[in-house]
């Protein structure tokens, strides 16, 4: 392994450009973006200029043939994480996956298997695990400050996405718009909520229920979304996502923790550092920046997971846990759409 | 301008009776029999009734009833009226009033929180405590109920002393109802309630418990209500109800959608299934 080890990223959309190539940018220092890949030859183009890699191309088993990559970020639709992150190992590269996993378990199985036979590593990129504040309250539950937790919810609010960058499969149709490659928001926003109550109740999910719904006329994908988790030892958890908020609406999470001995509340709207007051309402300029992209998670999930592999050490998440994040939500899905109580372990 | 004599049950909390005595239209009463009004509080089913028996009114404020209860007072339903006084708090209110206005649009959801410390409502069952709030979730959603689904659990003590709610109305709102009442008597509970409601093109939240000023002087602390808590409101709608033959903003109707709401929330938590309205 070279000293400082090469890249190769796959997907250039939104989450790339925004996130996972600024990371890089801050540890170029022990990193080397070398290529990235995307369908969208121009938008492989602009992203290998933000990101300072010499090689673009529309086809990412090009860019799986380079030797100087030794890591392979994918950055695709979870619809397409499968084939990505399968044939990224199989070429003898470690994998980090952004979240979900996949659309399937089945699919997630795949991965899981390559992964093993190929000897590789891979984790799929869970921010919120390397985000501070639930870092914090993570150190707090695991030191025992709360004893017991017996209850976790986190609620979260967004905007409609702006989609300048995402592909379009159909034109006009960015793909988190489309059931057929987005699947359902509890996949591309929910999973979050579904890691992250598991890894607070550090227990697992005996059943689910979910309600969702759709936010206007045309909107074919739910816009809201709700979950309520009953864990094995007796624990509950919530969550209530939305994504249909208007535009300038300021993020939104509220979490709430309560342990036999304490409760931690950790809500974005008692920690804005600045607001502002003008005719079109109130805004949180520094606060909302820092929710949206929460940089120093990206760097730290990557650059926590080339350490890991370099030094030989376990993954800081392991993909078993991102596949019971992904079964929590699969389950969820399956019960708004049949109104009825899900239990886990799914049934094929 | 008449005076509605009213006699003060013992159940009554200190606010409504404060109100009470301060209300220009509200003339209390020592003895029970004296009274054309009987204002209750908690669980006092059968004093209700011999009240209605006697042929006097009742006003029964936050009453945690259930079905059954609820079936027992039904033939005296013109002159018992059982409102949640959560209504009547002026951020509740509002918030409800920018539900379906052209800046905001119809509701998506419904949030609510109710957190007490262990030392309130010890009597209560779960699905009573979230009474309040599903009175809330029905008056936001303001269509009938379709499903319900709800888990009791226990956070502190030996007992279940949590429950949270998912009901799903005919308009599409979901409501999803929390109540806690286990927090000891240490914990800080910077909120009793706070409520978010999401619609179409917005959302509109409240904490009408906070809404006040707390002074800490050395050995002192000194709550100072900033706005009322509601009961106020809820006395004027008394007298034009009671003095007037006006009919109050909420209804016999509205109460017993709360408290099917909640008798659903109880089944599903007992069988661990959703509970249906139309089953």
């Amino acid at each position: 392994m070279p000293e400082r080890p090469g890249v190769g990223l796959i997907g250039c959309g939104r989450i790339a450009l925004q996130a996972h190539l600024p990371a890089y940018g801050r540890l170029r220092h022990r990193l080397e973006l070398v290529a990235v890949a995307d369908v969208r030859m121009e938008q492989a183009e602009r992203a290998a200029r933000q990101g300072g890699a010499d090689a673009w191309y529309d086809d990412y088993r090009q860019l799986l043939e380079r030797r100087d990559v030794q890591f392979v970020d994918v950055c695709t639709p979870q619809a397409l994480h499968a084939e990505h992150v399968v044939a990224a190992l199989e070429a003898g590269k470690h994998v980090i996956c952004e979240k979900p996993m996949a659309a399937s378990l089945e699919e997630a199985d795949r991965m899981l298997a390559a992964a093993r036979r190929a000897g590789r590593n891979l984790m799929i990129a869970h921010s919120r695990r390397f985000t501070p504040r639930y870092m914090e309250i993570k150190r707090m539950v695991r030191d025992g400050d709360i004893g017991k937790v017996r209850f976790v919810k986190e609620n979260e609010r967004r905007t409609r996405a702006e989609e300048d960058a995402a592909w379009q499969p159909q034109p006009g149709r960015p793909w988190a718009t489309l059931p057929e490659f987005a699947g359902s928001m509890a996949l591309g926003l929910g999973i979050h909520e579904c890691d992250l109550l598991r890894w607070l109740m550090e227990d697992e999910v005996e059943s689910v229920y979910a309600e969702s719904r759709t936010v206007g006329d045309d909107d074919p994908m739910p816009a809201y979304f709700s979950f309520t988790l009953c864990f094995r030892g007796g624990g509950l958890a919530t969550s209530e996502m939305a994504c249909h908020l208007p535009r300038g609406y300021p993020y939104f999470h509220a979490m709430e923790v309560i342990g036999e001995k304490g409760g931690i509340r950790a809500l974005d709207s008692d920690m804005q550092a600045l607001a502002t007051y003008d005719a079109q309402g109130m805004h949180y300029p520094i606060a909302a920046q820092t929710l949206q992209y929460v940089p120093s998670a990206y760097e730290r999930e990557i650059g926590e997971f080339v350490r890991a592999t370099l030094d030989g050490r376990p993954m800081p998440l392991p993909p078993e846990e991102s596949r019971a994040a992904l079964e929590i939500a699969l389950a969820a899905i399956r019960s708004a759409e049949i109104h009825t109580v899900v239990r886990l372990p799914l049934q094929p | 301008m008449s005076a509605l004599t009213v006699f003060p049950d013992a159940s009554l909390d200190q606010r409504l009776l404060q109100a009470l005595r301060d209300h220009p239209r509200v003339r209390l009463v020592g003895r029970r029999e004296d009274a054309a009004v009987v204002c209750l509080q908690g669980l006092a089913l059968d004093a209700a009734l011999e009240d209605l028996a006697a042929g006097r009114r009742a006003i029964w404020a936050d009453a945690p009833l259930d079905e059954q209860g609820l079936a027992r007072l039904e033939p005296w339903r013109e002159r018992a009226w059982l409102p949640s006084r959560l209504r009547y708090f002026p951020g509740v209110t509002a918030a409800r009033g920018q539900i379906g206005s052209p800046a905001l649009g119809p509701a998506v959801s419904l949030h609510a929180a109710l957190r007490l410390r262990r030392d309130r409502a010890q009597t209560l069952a779960n699905h009573l405590l979230a009474l309040p709030l599903a009175d809330l979730g029905c008056w936001f959603a303001g269509s009938p109920l379709t499903r319900v689904h709800a888990v009791s659990g226990r956070l502190w003590g030996e007992d279940d002393d949590t429950i949270t709610i998912t009901a799903r109305f005919e308009s599409g709102m979901v409501a999803t109802l929390e109540a806690a009442r286990a927090f000891p008597e240490r914990y800080h509970v910077p909120r009793e309630l706070e409520f978010e409601a999401l619609t179409e093109r917005g959302s509109v939240r409240c904490s009408p418990f906070a809404q006040r000023v707390v002074v800490d002087r050395p050995g002192e602390r000194q709550p100072i209500e900033w706005f009322d808590d509601g009961s106020r409101h809820l006395l004027d709608e008394a007298c034009a109800w009671a003095l007037d033959g006006t009919l109050p903003s909420q209804g016999w109707d509205d109460t017993r959608a709360a408290v099917r709401l909640a008798a659903l929330a109880r089944r599903s938590a007992e069988t661990g299934e959703v509970a249906w309205e139309r089953e």
